[in-house]
C-alpha cells in the first residue's frame, strides 16, 4: 500500500502488530515456551526494490501492447537467467519500444496518453526511466504525431552514442522527431515524404525504406538537424516488399527481407546506399516455406548467426507465426539448422553476449520462452508476461555488472 | 458512357458527366483510372479529392491550376505520392490525365496529355523534399493574372 | 467454414489449444495474432439520417453471401483487426457512438457469387477502446508501414478528431475493380 516505510502508518502498525505479539504470548504462555515451534514472525516494514543500475545481458525487455486495451501499453524487464520478471513500465497507447541507452543504465519510453483514457487531448512524450528505480523521470514533450502501428525496432531508435532519439512519425505525413537525450529537449521534425523507418548506419547517419522500393540516407548534424541524403535504385519489386524489420549484420549494413523470403544485403557506403548481396532464406531445399511474424529475425553479431521464424505458407502470410526457426550463417549465406518449434513464435530475439540465450514469444500467449540457440530447446518458460508481446529487446550489454 | 456503380457518394457519377467527350469515349480508361485513384490515392485524399486540412492537401479544385505554372506539370508527376505509387508508368499517365480534369478546375490552354515516356523519366527523379516546391509552386499560382 | 478456408487466427488458435493441452497448461491461449486496423470513407457513404429514427447498421447486399460476422467473409479478405460486425456496426457502419476515420487503406477482394472483383474500403472506427470481438488477420495485398496506402499495420483512426484509439474495421464495398 504505502511506499514509504517510515510513514506514521507503518510505525503505527508496526505498533498495533508487536502490541499484538505480546498479547498472544500472554494469552498461550505454553505455545511460546515450546522448542518445536519457530520463532514469531517479525513485524515487516514495507519497502520497494530497487535494481542493479544497468541492464545485465540475459535482462530482456518485452513489448505487451495490450491490444484489447491499447491504452494499458507495457514494458516488462524480465530476468531471463532467474525466469522472474523484474518490473514494468507503463507506456500508455499503442507502446512501441524502450530506447535503451547504451551504458544499460536508463530507457527512454516514447510514449502516447490522452487526458481522458481512450479520448481528449493527446500527449506524446519520452520519459526517461533508470533502470535502478524504474520510475518515471524526466519528460520531453514531442509532437503528438508518433506512429501507431504494430510497433517494430526502427520505428524509434537512437543514435549509436545514444545522443539523439528519432521518432518515426505518421499523421499521414511522414516526418522525424528528434530529441537531445543528454540535453532532454526536443529538437526538430523533419520531412521524410514517401519513406519510412530509420536503420541507423553510423554515427549520424540511417537508411529509410521508401514507397517505390529505393533506400534513402539520412544525415543529422551534431545538433541533431535531419538532411536527407543519396538515394538507391529501386531495390524491391511493387509485389515483393521488403518488410521494414531488417537486422543489422554490420555497423553500416542490414539484412532485410521480403515477404516472400529474399534475403537483400544494403547498407551505406561512402554516404550512399548500396545493394551488397541477394541471396534466398528458402535456399534449394525450402520452398514453400517465408519468413513471418511481427519480429522475425534476430542476429547474434559475435556468432554471425541469423535466426529466422519460418513457416509454411504462401502470399498474404508475412505475419504468420514461425513453426520452425533456421538457422543461418550470414557470412556464407548458408542455412545452419532448423529448429523445429514447441508451439509457434512471432517475435525472435538472442541476447548479445558470448552465452546467448534465444528469445521467442507467440503474440496473445503472455509468455516468453527462453531457448538454447544451438537446439531451440526451452530453457525455460515465463508465463503471465502481460498479453500481446510483440517488440523483444534483449540487453545491449555483453557483460555482467556486479 | 458505362455506368460505373460504385461510390454512392455521387462524386464519380459528376465526374465523368463532366469529362471531355474525348474522354468520356473512353469510358474503360476512366474507369480504371478511377480504380487506380481508389487504391492508391484516396484512402488520404479521400474520395472527392478534398483531402484533410493541415494533414492531407486537397486536390479538388485545385489540381489542375498546377498545370498553369512553370514547373507544375512535373510536379504532379514528381510529387512522392504519385511518383512511389504501386503503378506502371502508363497507369500513372492515364490516372492524371483522369485526374486533373476530374478534379479541375478548368484546364490550362494547350494542355496535352500526359505521356508514359514523360512520366517514365520524370519519376525517376522523384522529389524527396518536395514541400518547398510546392510552396513556390503555390505562389506562382496565387499570382496568375487570370486565376478565377 | 471449410478447413482450406481458414483464416490465420484460427489456426493459431487451434495450434495454440492443442499445444496448451499438450503441455497441461494451466493458461488458455487466444490465438489473437498481430492484427490491425483501418478507414476512409464511411462519413460519406452513409445514408443520409432521418430525424430522430433509429438507424440500424446497413446490411449487406442481397447479391452477397456469408457470414459477415466471420473472418472468412469475402469482404474482409486484406482486413487485420476487430469485425464492427461484431461490435455493435457492420461491414459497412460504425458501431454506435464511434467515428469513422476518414482516411484508411483501400484494397481489393473477390466477390465469390458473382466473380468480380471490388474495391474494398477499410475504415476504422473510432474513439472507444478496442472492441476485442472477432478479430480478424487477413493480408491480402497488405503491404509495410512505409508503403502506408495499402498498410493495414497503421492504425488509421489518427484522421479523427477522437484520435488514434482504435475501435473495429470495417469493409465498405466502394465498386467494382476490373
Amino acid at each position: 500500500m504505502s511506499a514509504q516505510p517510515k510513514s506514521g502508518r507503518d510505525l503505527h502498525r508496526a505498533a498495533l502488530a508487536a502490541l499484538h505479539g505480546a498479547a498472544m504470548a500472554l494469552a498461550h504462555p505454553a505455545a511460546a515456551d515450546t522448542p518445536t515451534r519457530p520463532p514469531v514472525l517479525q513485524p515487516e516494514t514495507l519497502s520497494v526494490v530497487e535494481l542493479k543500475d544497468r541492464m545485465q545481458p540475459h535482462w530482456v525487455w518485452i513489448n505487451d501492447i495490450s491490444f484489447n486495451h491499447m491504452s494499458d501499453g507495457r514494458a516488462y524487464l524480465v530476468d531471463a537467467d532467474a525466469g522472474t520478471m523484474l518490473g514494468m513500465i507503463s507506456a500508455g497507447n499503442g507502446h512501441g519500444v524502450v530506447q535503451i541507452l547504451p551504458d544499460g543504465k536508463t530507457v527512454a519510453v516514447p510514449a502516447t496518453f490522452y487526458s481522458r483514457g481512450m479520448r481528449g487531448k493527446r500527449e506524446d512524450v519520452i520519459t526517461f526511466y533508470a533502470i535502478r528505480d524504474l520510475a518515471p523521470g524526466a519528460e520531453v514533450s514531442i509532437p503528438p504525431k508518433r506512429i501507431q502501428t504494430i510497433p517494430f525496432l526502427n520505428a524509434e531508435p537512437l543514435t549509436d552514442d545514444g545522443r539523439f532519439s528519432l521518432i518515426y512519425n505518421f499523421t499521414p505525413e511522414q516526418t522525424i522527431s528528434v530529441v537531445d537525450i543528454p540535453a532532454r529537449k526536443f529538437v526538430g521534425e523533419f520531412a521524410t515524404p514517401g519513406c519510412g523507418a530509420m536503420h541507423m548506419t553510423g554515427p549520424r547517419q540511417f537508411m529509410m525504406q521508401c514507397a517505390d522500393g529505393s533506400l534513402q540516407v539520412g544525415q543529422m548534424s551534431e545538433d541533431g538537424q535531419i538532411t536527407l541524403g543519396a538515394t538507391s535504385a529501386t531495390l524491391f519489386r511493387p509485389e515483393d516488399p521488403a518488410s521494414e524489420r531488417p537486422v543489422r549484420i554490420a555497423p553500416a549494413r542490414y539484412l532485410f527481407f521480403t515477404y516472400a523470403g529474399e534475403a537483400v544485403e544494403a547498407g551505406v557506403k561512402a554516404d550512399r546506399p548500396a545493394l551488397i548481396a541477394r541471396w534466398s532464406l528458402q535456399g534449394t531445399d525450402g520452398a514453400g516455406w517465408r519468413p513471418g511474424g511481427t519480429q522475425p529475425m534476430a542476429y547474434h553479431t559475435a556468432s554471425g548467426r541469423l535466426y529466422v521464424l519460418m513457416h509454411k505458407g504462401g502470399p498474404n502470410t508475412q505475419k504468420e507465426p514461425g513453426s520452425e526457426i533456421w538457422v543461418y550463417d550470414v557470412a556464407k549465406h548458408i542455412r545452419l539448422a532448423r529448429l523445429p518449434l514447441d508451439h509457434p513464435a512471432s517475435s525472435v530475439a538472442i541476447s548479445a553476449d558470448a552465452a546467448p540465450l534465444l528469445y521467442t514469444a507467440l503474440f496473445g500467449s503472455g509468455m516468453l520462452d527462453v531457448r538454447d540457440p544451438a537446439s531451440g530447446r526451452v530453457i525455460r518458460k515465463i508465463a503471465g508476461i502481460g498479453s500481446d508481446l510483440t517488440v523483444i529487446q534483449p540487453s545491449p550489454l555483453a557483460e555482467a555488472t556486479p | 458512357m458505362r455506368p460505373v456503380r460504385a461510390p454512392s457518394t455521387g462524386w464519380l457519377a459528376l465526374v465523368l458527366a463532366t469529362t471531355t467527350p474525348a474522354q468520356a469515349a473512353d469510358s474503360a480508361a476512366a474507369h480504371r483510372a478511377w480504380v487506380d485513384y481508389a487504391l492508391h490515392c484516396q484512402g488520404c485524399h479521400l474520395p472527392g479529392g478534398e483531402g484533410m486540412a493541415g494533414k492531407v492537401p486537397a486536390m479538388r479544385g485545385a489540381l489542375a491550376d498546377f498545370l498553369k505554372v512553370p514547373g507544375g506539370r512535373e510536379y504532379l508527376v514528381q510529387v512522392p505520392g504519385v511518383a512511389t505509387a504501386k503503378l506502371s508508368d502508363a497507369d500513372v499517365a492515364r490516372l492524371l490525365n483522369w485526374l486533373v480534369r476530374a478534379m479541375g478546375p478548368d484546364l490550362p490552354a494547350g494542355f496535352h496529355d500526359y505521356q508514359t515516356a514523360e512520366v517514365a523519366t520524370l519519376r525517376a527523379h522523384w522529389l524527396r523534399s518536395p514541400g518547398p516546391v510546392r510552396k513556390d509552386l503555390l505562389a506562382a499560382i496565387a499570382a496568375l493574372p487570370a486565376r478565377r | 467454414m471449410n478447413r482450406p478456408d481458414m483464416n490465420r487466427i484460427d489456426r493459431i488458435t487451434e495450434i495454440m489449444a492443442r499445444s496448451a493441452a499438450r503441455n497441461s497448461s494451466r493458461r488458455s491461449f487466444f490465438g489473437r495474432l498481430g492484427a490491425w486496423l483501418t478507414v476512409g470513407t464511411v462519413a460519406p457513404l452513409l445514408p443520409v439520417s432521418r430525424a430522430y429514427a433509429a438507424k440500424g447498421p446497413q446490411a449487406l447486399q442481397p447479391q452477397e453471401q456469408g457470414d459477415p460476422t466471420s473472418c472468412d467473409y469475402w469482404r474482409y479478405c486484406g482486413i487485420d483487426g476487430f469485425l464492427c460486425a461484431c461490435c455493435g456496426g457492420s461491414a459497412s457502419s460504425c458501431p454506435p457512438g464511434t467515428e469513422p476515420s476518414p482516411i484508411t487503406w483501400v484494397g481489393t477482394c473477390r466477390n465469390p457469387v458473382d466473380g468480380r472483383a471490388y474495391i474494398i474500403s477499410y475504415n476504422d472506427c473510432c474513439g472507444k477502446a478496442a472492441c476485442g470481438r472477432c478479430q480478424c488477420g487477413r493480408d491480402e495485398g497488405a503491404t509495410p508501414t512505409y508503403q502506408p496506402s495499402t498498410s493495414n499495420d497503421l492504425d488509421w483512426c489518427l484522421g479523427t478528431q477522437a484520435g488514434i484509439a482504435y475501435h473495429c474495421s470495417t469493409s465498405v464495398v466502394l465498386g467494382p475493380a476490373d
